[in-house]
């Protein structure tokens, strides 16, 4: 639980950093990639819980 | 009372008038520098975080440890309490003795320290998480941890209430038509948790009053505000989120006033997490006090 809560909040401040860096055009073509980012983050949290592994 | 709502308003208070301050600067700083706006509200959101974060974070500790100190009275408690039920017999039998509620209480307890507070904490932070980045929300899983909560406390009084109940001799003086719009009044007005509240209240009355003639009133009194007075607290200081909240809307960003808002509804549900600890810690109280009582006639 704690590690999936330290990997959302690791991912938002990263992203958010990069919103903030990047200009306003580039935008939307940064934010499908976070999306990817936390999805992905999500299914290996919940495999996990399971006992699989993605990676 | 007024001491304590000194103190509590006094410590909160700061806070938020910080909170109220920065917002507006930053409402003055995005007019003059218009471009710069996006790390203002960066800024800003890191402030108002610093600054609000810290009373809810000590009320979590402050019910926390409270929960510790009960589960300790449970377990030094317990074996003298069964040992001295065998010994005296018929004299407890009057009382309604259920071994089961410890059990309960204890059971309770321990749940709020290792699962309800760690879900109200991640509750909090997704809170903060779906604010902080809106693309990314995290909102309604927030919502589910906070209303699972609900549904399990309010379960566990309700078994509370319906193992007090079971005996049948214990009735509370103040179910009638005087308390109802009382009851009315709080379960409307207190937001999530208010129906709970009472609910609660009744059961633990129910109890109180069938021992008071063991014990006497005052002790009950002062059993019950010692109990509730943390209740209480937290109660106040998510009416002051809140409120702040309500008074910054009209100029602040919607991100400010809804990260205000969430950590107001977070701490109405550790308010019912904490009465949840409260019914447990009257409970034992009575019960070690009406045995010392008869282990004194006795003699």
């Amino acid at each position: 639980m704690l590690q999936f809560l330290t990997g959302v909040l690791f991912i938002t401040i990263l992203s958010s950093t990069l919103l903030l860096l990047l200009p306003a055009e580039k935008e939307e073509e940064f934010l499908p990639l976070v999306k990817m980012a936390m999805g992905i983050w999500i299914i290996h949290s919940i495999t996990r819980i399971f006992g699989h592994s993605l990676f | 009372m007024m001491p304590m709502l000194e103190s509590v308003i006094g410590t909160v208070l700061s806070s938020f008038i910080i909170v109220i301050i920065s917002t507006f600067m930053a409402l003055l700083l995005d007019f003059l520098f218009p471009s710069f706006s996006r790390w203002t509200r960066t800024f800003l959101f890191f402030i108002v975080l610093t600054v609000v974060l810290y009373p809810a974070y000590e009320h979590l500790q402050m019910i926390r440890s409270i929960t510790q100190t009960v589960a300790t009275m449970f377990i030094s408690v317990y074996p003298l309490l069964t040992a001295s039920i065998l010994a005296s017999g018929g004299s407890f039998s009057m009382l309604n003795f259920q071994p089961a509620m410890l059990l309960f209480a204890n059971g309770a307890v321990i749940l709020s320290d290792k699962i309800l507070i760690p879900m109200l904490s991640a509750a909090l932070l997704f809170d903060i998480v779906s604010r902080f980045h809106p693309a990314i929300p995290f909102t309604r899983m927030s919502d589910l941890l906070r209303g699972s909560l609900i549904g399990l406390v309010s379960a566990l009084v309700a078994a509370y209430s319906i193992f007090i109940t079971a005996g049948g001799t214990i009735s509370w003086a103040l179910t009638g038509v005087t308390s109802e719009p009382i009851k009315k009044l709080i379960s409307q007005n207190i937001p999530l948790v208010g129906s709970f509240m009472t609910d609660s209240l009744g059961a633990i009355g129910r109890y109180s009053s069938g021992a008071s003639v063991f014990i006497g009133a005052w002790l009950i009194v002062t059993i019950w505000s010692v109990a509730l007075l943390p209740t209480l607290k937290t109660l106040l200081t998510g009416f002051l989120y809140r409120w702040t909240a309500a008074l910054i809307e009209p100029f602040a960003n919607e991100d400010i006033t809804g990260i205000l808002d969430d950590i107001g509804k977070t701490l109405f549900v550790l308010c019912a997490v904490s009465f949840l600890v409260a019914f447990a810690f009257i409970y034992t109280a009575l019960f070690t006090v009406i045995l010392v009582k008869l282990i004194t006639v006795v003699k």
